[in-house]
């Protein structure tokens, strides 16, 4: 071989293992934060509010802080299940849970120590102000959504994920199995849209396609911050009304995760008050229940049981169109 | 050492590609806990897909083939440049082209099969326009004296001719189209690909998700077998061609060329230039520098995995081409069919299967660590790309010079060093450089494989859609258009400078 | 030297060569003779070890080299580099000292520094004889080495393959499908058809005495006359066996053409096309009077 071919072929080979010696560099390595090391949060709480909270936490603790986020579509169970899945080797040394209920499941079953709570968010309607102008014509219950006044223009997420199926078994929970499934199927029969997720509820009423929607209220906050036309409305707060219901974020170590001792650190710093406020002033979350506003009555632990009953049940309902 | 050298390259690839997919197979009898399977009836789902892959791929051919033809066969001006114009909706992530058109289309099956369609015309544009290039001038020359009106010509020699080529890569689009993941999750569309990514993903149901599979992937391959029959046939079909010689461009006139310029203009400007502008319209400088900012670490992500993942496809489709038999030809054999068969693979289906597989096999958990499952995720998807490229390249060369290595006392290793990587360096770069462009733009194949912590442009896109506020999306969607667009630029300079260093 | 023993070589279905035994002495020079199709390349590229025979057995001393119809130059590298590609596990300096040499004999020293393209077609055949030579084959392979090639550029070449062979000092067989090639070249020529050979000898044995039609006609301008012994034999006669003007045969002038300072002549004798040559102008469609070389050689008369 020619000087000039041997060149060539050096100069590539040499590129190539640069770029493969590059590639490997930013791919290896458990790295090494200043003091920390690394900590991996399973993060099933709207990553718009979460990721800054994170951020800011890896930070002030000097944690090389790995987040993994679940989809809209898989809204907490996506997470929730692979956290099962995985429970002989777990890969996450922290869940922080949209719900209450989940994390209560996952402690029953060994994945998780108990878990505390962080800020909460709240059950509520959100309103399309031009479609139902007159403001004693609004919806004020859940059960509006079977209510032929308002048929045909009502919208909720599919019970089968987030904090709708939550709201859902607390429902089963307190009317008991055959009024809720009563309930379930007049939705239906109502024509009341069953939308992929709260986000989608959110839009459809931010767009006016439906009248009113039951969300979040970080959702309905969003709604509000893009300058929609809606307006909030904290349901079932009449005499004799069951309230509203209010789900805590919750915080949970995994048990067998890969940093315990960063874990236990990211797990006290995130429930500081200080996280809850700034949640709350990013419109993610009460920092704690409104007050003036009646809150349902749930145990924790009775939900928790409804929501695992209650998934076949739920599944079959969300999938007949 | 050559068969050796073949086998060891085709099991790296079935274990990158055809293992993980088989992986999802030995799905249990449904678990007795296990909730009924959510979501439309088989029939239904099915109905959708086909759906969605159809409508993609004709809405792609309606679009494409006209703007083909005109690219190669007409005096049209600007030719070049409306080249390089549609290699940008190909390369850009659908997903974001979903994004960035979601105001306007209607959600569900058909704004995914618009978005798609949109995505994969300039893959029937320059399918078409290879077809038109290799047609034989004689036969049209002889038609021509036969039959005086060209339009004529035109619909009975010029378009029957080209026809199964056309058709080749409207079967390749589909196969694409319901491969892909990103833009039915995004718009609400219930197919297979999104609903088998719900039941792994979500409910970590294997056994459910492998059902899912099942119909997707069957679907996926018989259209990729069908497209690499009919391109073989496109061949057959130039009897006598030795044609090096390109039929003759067709002079369009005035009236023609003006409309040929409005339609690639039309092609180009929604494809290429409608996106980045009206993503920026949604947003406002000040989130989209924080946006980039915060996704500053997922594009070192994306172009270190694009670099690490091309340079593997690389080598293993290199070896995959140069192990074949020196006077065998490829494109026509098994060997090619399979190749097309495995490009093919929906993306999110080989995903999922590499997570199967990492949870058979815990020996493999520091790999996944590590980003290195989502690299072999994108030299699996990439490789046959690059072996089928590399294969055609090789059969341009005269085989004698192989076995004049041989004689001479080289082997294989030896043979591909001094002698086939050298004259094949053109080739390689393309391939790498295409291999790089298209990783970026990666997402099925690698979501479900990245790391805690570690995400790539497109994977941050799809988490943050459905929950951030839309200034946001679009800011970071418009990042990833950033990003693809460039990375186009570069392939599209360096194929040209590499080109024209030919001796 | 080289030893084939019942070489059978199929393509798919397809028999190209079928059953050949053959044998070359390490100094000797035997040229496969025979249309397209015949199966010298095959055999050619059996005896290289290219081709798995189907049936047989090859033998071939090693070195081995062979020099492709196409040439097979590397177009990546320059001369030297080409010349010296077999070569890469010897040292350096003999490396060096082969190749020179190697140039030297096909008169190329000074060019090494060139590329392919850059060369004539002359230059890169002889380059290609180099790259043979370099190795110090004891077998050497020649697959149709002039056909590319002006005649007036054949010629010159003829002497270059001759030198090298020399200097090779190897069993060497050349394939060929033209004559004056065969015959320039070749201690032996053997011919082959449809994958058989059909006769293999000297070249003045072949020509002088052919074992059958097809190598009568192949090797040479040939009339084919019955010889009368009832058996059906032909005698073969060639243009210097036909003498025109006198003779106690008479025959009538069915062509006449002009070809390398005489003419050339077909005339019609007992039912038979006689080739002749002759400086004299005899008219078309006259009569004319011939006689016959004696002691001709008879082949059978069906066509294999």
């Amino acid at each position: 071989m020619t000087k000039a071919g041997l060149y060539t072929r050096a100069r590539a080979v040499a590129l190539a293992v640069a770029i493969a010696a590059a590639a490997a560099a930013a791919g290896c390595g458990d790295g090494d934060a200043a003091g920390g090391g690394p900590v991996v949060i399973y993060v099933s709480v709207d990553r718009e509010f979460a990721e800054p909270v994170l951020a800011d936490l890896g930070r002030e603790l000097g944690l090389d802080v790995r987040a993994k986020y679940d989809t809209e579509e898989t809204k907490s169970t996506g997470l929730l299940n692979e956290l099962v899945a995985l429970r002989e080797r777990p890969k996450a040394d922290l869940f922080w849970c949209g719900d209450t209920a989940r994390a209560e499941l996952l402690r029953s079953r060994g994945v998780v120590e108990p878990w505390r709570p962080v800020s909460l968010r709240g059950r509520v309607l959100l309103v399309h102000t031009r479609r139902l102008p007159d403001e004693a014509a609004w919806p004020r219950s859940v059960e509006a959504l079977a209510d032929p006044r308002f048929r045909g223009t009502g919208a909720m997420a599919s019970p089968v994920f987030g904090t709708m199926s939550v709201h859902a078994a607390a429902l089963f929970a307190r009317w008991g199995d055959e009024r809720a499934r009563a309930f379930f199927e007049a939705v239906k029969a109502n024509g009341t849209r069953i939308l992929g997720s709260n986000g989608d509820v959110r839009r459809a009423v931010a767009t006016g396609e439906a009248a009113f929607g039951l969300l979040d209220t970080d959702d309905a906050e969003t709604a509000a911050k893009d300058g929609a036309p809606v307006a909030l409305v904290w349901p079932d707060q009449g005499e004799g009304g069951m309230g509203v219901l209010l789900i805590p974020n919750a915080v949970a170590i995994v048990r067998g995760g890969p940093h315990p001792e960063a874990a236990r650190r990211a797990a006290d710093a995130l429930v500081r008050p200080a996280v809850a406020a700034r949640l709350a002033a990013a419109g993610a979350g009460l920092p704690g229940p409104p007050p003036g506003v009646r809150a349902m009555e749930v145990d924790v632990l009775v939900l928790a049981r409804k929501l695992d009953e209650t998934r076949e049940l739920l599944r079959a309902f969300a999938a007949t169109p | 050492m050559r068969p050796a050298a073949r086998a060891l390259a085709w099991i790296a690839l079935l274990s990158l590609t055809a293992l993980p997919v088989l992986a999802l197979a030995p799905a249990p009898l449904p678990d007795a806990r296990a909730p009924a399977e959510a979501g439309a009836s088989p029939a239904a789902l099915l109905a959708r897909t086909l759906a969605v892959g159809a409508g993609a791929a004709a809405l792609a051919t309606v679009l494409g083939a006209p703007a083909g033809f005109l690219l190669g066969r007409t005096d049209v001006p600007l030719r070049g440049a409306f080249r390089v114009a549609f290699a940008v909706p190909l390369v850009v992530p659908p997903l974001i082209l979903a994004v960035a058109f979601e105001a306007h289309l209607p959600r569900g099956a058909t704004g995914a099969a618009l978005v798609l369609g949109l995505w994969l015309f300039p893959l029937l544009a320059f399918a078409t326009e290879a077809v038109a290039r290799r047609a034989d001038p004689g036969v049209e020359e002889a038609a021509r004296l036969l039959e005086p009106s060209r339009a004529a010509v035109f619909r009975r020699v010029t378009l029957p001719l080209a026809a199964p080529g056309i058709a080749a890569a409207a079967l390749l689009a589909f196969a694409l189209a319901i491969g892909d993941l990103g833009v039915p999750v995004a718009l609400g569309a219930r197919v297979h690909a999104s609903e088998v990514f719900v039941d792994f993903a979500g409910a970590h149901d294997p056994g459910a998700a492998a059902r899912r599979c099942g119909p997707l992937i069957l679907l996926a391959v018989a259209a990729a077998l069908g497209a690499h029959r009919l391109w073989g046939r496109r061949a057959a079909a130039a009897i006598g061609a030795r044609g090096e010689r390109p039929p003759p461009a067709v002079a369009l006139g005035r009236a023609g060329r003006a409309l040929g310029l409005a339609w690639l203009s039309a092609l180009a400007a929604v494809g290429a230039v409608a996106p980045a502008l009206g993503l920026l319209r949604r947003t406002t400088p000040a989130v989209l520098a924080s946006s980039a900012r915060l996704a500053l670490p997922a594009a070192g992500e994306s172009l270190a995995l694009a670099a690490a993942g091309a340079t593997a496809a690389l080598v293993l489709g290199l070896l995959v081409a140069a192990a074949r038999p020196v006077r065998a030809r490829l494109a026509r054999g098994l060997e090619g069919a399979a190749l097309v068969a495995l490009f093919a693979l929906p993306p999110a289906a080989v995903g999922i299967g590499l997570l199967r597989v990492l949870a058979l096999l815990p020996a493999l958990d520091r790999a996944h660590d590590a980003g290195a499952l989502a690299v072999a995720a994108l030299a699996g998807r990439f490789a046959p790309l690059a072996a089928l490229l590399l294969a055609a390249l090789r059969e341009r060369l005269p085989p004698s010079l192989e076995e004049a290595a041989a004689l001479l006392g080289h082997g294989f290793a030896s043979t591909l060093g001094r002698v086939l990587a050298p004259l094949l360096a053109t080739g390689i770069a393309v391939a790498w450089l295409l291999g790089f462009v298209l990783a970026l733009g990666e997402l099925g194949a690698t979501f479900p494989v990245l790391p805690a912590g570690r995400e790539t442009l497109p994977a941050r896109v799809f988490s943050i859609h459905a929950n951030a506020p839309d200034a946001r999306v679009a800011a970071s969607s418009l990042l990833v258009f950033a990003v693809a667009a460039a990375a186009t630029a570069a392939l599209l300079a360096g194929a040209r400078l590499l080109a024209r260093r030919r001796p | 030297m080289i030893r084939v023993r019942g070489l059978e070589v199929r393509h798919g279905s397809t028999v190209a060569v079928a059953g050949v035994d053959l044998e070359v002495l390490e100094g000797e020079r035997l040229a496969l003779l025979g249309p397209s199709g015949s199966g010298k390349t095959s055999l050619l590229r059996a005896v290289a070890g290219l081709e798995r025979p189907a049936a047989g057995a090859v033998l071939a001393d090693r070195p081995l080299a062979l020099v492709f119809q196409d040439l097979a130059l590397f177009p990546h590298l320059d001369v030297r580099a080409n010349v010296g590609f077999g070569l890469r596990r010897l040292p350096r300096r003999e490396r060096d000292a082969r190749v020179a040499g190697a140039l030297a004999t096909v008169r190329l020293s000074g060019l090494e520094r060139r590329r392919p393209h850059e060369l004539s077609g002359g230059e890169q055949q002889r380059v290609a004889l180099a790259r043979a030579l370099a190795v110090r084959p004891r077998t050497l392979l020649l697959d149709e080495p002039l056909a590319a090639l002006d005649p007036d550029l054949r010629e010159a070449l003829r002497a270059e393959v001759r030198r090298v062979h020399e200097q090779a000092g190897a069993a060497t067989i050349v394939v060929t499908h033209d004559r004056d090639d065969a015959f320039a070249l070749a201690d032996r020529i053997a011919i082959l058809r449809a994958g058989r050979l059909e006769q293999a000898g000297p070249p003045e044995e072949v020509y002088r005495r052919p074992a059958t039609r097809f190598v009568a006609s192949f090797t040479g301008e040939a009339g084919f006359l019955d010889a009368g012994d009832g058996d059906g034999a032909l005698l073969v006669l060639r243009p210097e066996d036909v003498r025109l003007g006198d003779g106690p045969l008479e025959g009538r002038v069915l062509s006449c053409a002009f070809a390398r300072g005489a003419f050339r002549y077909e005339v019609e004798h007992r039912g038979a096309t006689l080739p002749a040559r002759d400086a004299r102008r005899f008219e078309v469609g006259g009569l004319v009077r011939l006689a016959l070389a004696p002691d001709r050689p008879r082949v059978p008369a069906r066509p294999s």
